[in-house]
């Protein structure tokens, strides 16, 4: 290896050893199972081939949600278009097979975060981003701002404006919630329909 | 603090307690998990382009690490739904690889892009109109708890899509079903969580709210080499490299668009461009309605999978050549299998006025579906 490459592999190995766990949860967070290691592995790569792109710290963290971001949207636009052969196939190995992984991205099974989670599904998707950022992957709101491209004070009317919506759907489940039924029952099927 | 802060404070603790990956528990850098995604990076090719590419992976679920997980589960699966398309019974071989071109399917492919430019012109939607599409399918959710299961629901599907994107999408999904027996042993082995059973929805969306709008079918070339040679660069939708892909593109781009005649005309010569695709024939859709099956062949690679492959199916009307129906099948020739994972059936699509105004149907169905 030349001393070029070799300092380019540690510059490389530094911002992974940094950011690793960060855009793991992030896309774990949005993402379950093997496609969650594929887009993981597609965001890592990457930033691997645009290395010399990448600003310096700390901007380099905020970049590398940005580039998790669009790998994510760019895996669920694939996903969403109708039924997918092959995530079809891989679901088939992955139930059929016996060889079911660690899903450290699977929903809680607990009925109280079913519930926000729900009410957060039914958020328009910069809003539903905007809370997730902050309160999920922990970045400060003028983090969430430059990951999400837009500013400052737009990112605070939609931080707002989702909190308040989940807010007001809590509010409303619970004075509805009067008997046991299904939580999901009347929920729309939306976001994990391949 | 006043009560409406407070409400607010407890709001974001409750979103923040739900967050379904915690922040403590995550694989650290120098786990097993992550060595492993480094050493796979730091193995492909590590120049840097001036614009960002796809690196070059195989399509993602044809990886060798991904097709290493592929195992026999498809001999066990049952047999949802069968139609009628009689060459490609279980048990029936393949007569071309996916790198081959099926003799005959570029004739077909062919005469449907006559039928497409003949087709009256359409305008896309102007200030106040909407793309309306009426659907039928049924549909696979992926419900992931401890171990994830796929339940399948019969689901009717209308959406308007403005010229700005927004709209609306009206729902109703019934009839659910475990995908597999494998899915409901792994429901069961969650402890039988509740999933969604029956239910409608029916949303309004604000500008860009149902699309981005990232393609402009009018603006597109017509011309079938340029348009293919966009399409394999992946210059119109972003995506992984291959003719797997290049098949669902095509689709996309024929299914609840805009596209004028021309546009059609030219994505059916791609089609026929394409290596894998081939004719299934004159069929029958769910709907009743006759129209010419098109399907793009899939091997997945490695020995473990020998005598398996998949099929992505479109049915077009031969005499309007619009898109009636599709569907994914998986065949274990081994096993004698053959499973339909989903389809869905096309009602109408058109331009209309509002979002309370629907489209007449393509044709009138002979039967219903279920």
């Amino acid at each position: 290896m030349t001393p070029a490459a070799a300092d380019r592999t540690a510059r490389f190995e530094r911002l992974y050893a940094r950011v690793f766990p960060e855009i793991v949860g992030y896309v774990r967070r949005r993402c379950c199972g093997a496609d969650a290691d594929d887009v993981i592995a597609q965001v890592f790569t990457v930033a691997w081939r645009r290395l010399d792109h990448i600003p310096s710290p700390p901007q380099d963290r905020l970049w590398m949600f940005g580039v998790a971001r669009k790998t994510l949207a760019e895996s669920e636009r694939s996903a969403r278009r109708q039924r997918r052969l092959g995530v079809r196939l891989a679901n088939e190995a992955l139930i059929g097979g016996g060889t079911v992984t660690s899903l450290d991205g699977a929903a809680s099974a607990d009925p109280a975060a079913e519930i926000v989670l729900a009410a957060i599904a039914t958020l328009r998707r910069a809003d539903r981003e905007a809370l997730r950022l902050v309160l999920w992957d922990a970045l400060s709101h003028a983090e969430a701002a430059t990951v999400l491209g837009c500013s400052a004070n737009a990112f605070e009317i939609r931080y707002r404006r989702a909190r308040a919506a989940v807010r007001d759907q809590l509010a409303r489940r619970a004075s509805a919630s009067t008997s046991d039924s299904p939580i999901l029952d009347t929920a729309p099927l939306r976001g994990n329909a391949s | 603090m006043t009560s409406i802060d407070n409400d607010l404070a407890r709001v974001e603790n409750e979103i923040a307690r739900a967050n379904p990956v915690p922040l403590t528990g995550l694989p650290s850098a120098d786990s097993p998990y992550a060595r492993q995604v480094l050493s796979e990076v730091l193995a492909t090719s590590a120049p840097a382009p001036s614009r960002v590419r796809w690196p070059g992976r195989l399509p993602l679920w044809l990886n060798h690490s991904r097709a290493a997980r592929l195992g026999i589960a498809a001999t066990a699966v049952a047999v949802i739904t069968a139609v009628a398309v009689s060459q490609m019974l279980p048990g029936s071989s393949p007569r071309i690889s996916s790198t081959g071109r099926h003799k005959g399917s570029a004739d077909v492919l062919t005469a449907l892009a006559g039928v497409a430019a003949k087709q009256p012109a359409v305008r896309p939607p102007g200030h106040g109109q909407y793309q309306y599409t009426d659907s039928v399918s049924r549909t696979s959710a992926e419900f992931v708890y401890r171990r994830p299961f796929s339940v399948t629901f019969l689901q009717t599907r209308q959406i308007w899509i403005g010229w700005n994107g927004s709209g609306r999408l009206a729902e109703a999904s019934s009839h659910p079903r475990f995908a597999t027996p494998q899915d409901r042993a792994a429901w069961i082995a969650d402890g039988r969580p509740r999933i969604p059973g029956a239910g409608t929805s029916d949303q309004r969306f604000g500008r860009h709210g149902l699309s981005d709008g990232p393609v402009n079918e009018w603006k597109l070339p017509t011309n079938p080499v340029r348009l293919g040679a966009q399409l394999r660069k992946r210059a119109i939708e972003g995506g992984p490299p291959g003719p797997a892909e290049d098949f669902v593109q095509v689709g996309d781009l024929l299914r609840e668009t805009d596209a004028p005649p021309a546009l059609r005309a030219a994505l059916f010569k791609v089609a026929a461009s394409i290596p894998g695709v081939r004719i299934l024939g004159r069929v029958t859709d769910r709907l009743g309605r006759t129209g010419v099956a098109v399907a793009y062949l899939v091997h997945p690679r490695g020995r473990k999978y020998r005598g398996m492959y998949g099929l992505d199916e479109l049915i077009f009307a031969q005499k309007t050549s619009a898109l009636l129906d599709e569907q994914t099948v998986l065949v274990n020739t081994k096993a004698h299998t053959r499973t339909v994972t989903g389809w869905t059936a096309y009602i109408a699509t058109g331009v209309v006025d509002s979002v309370t105004t629907v489209a007449p149907p393509y044709v009138k169905s002979a039967t219903s579906t279920s």
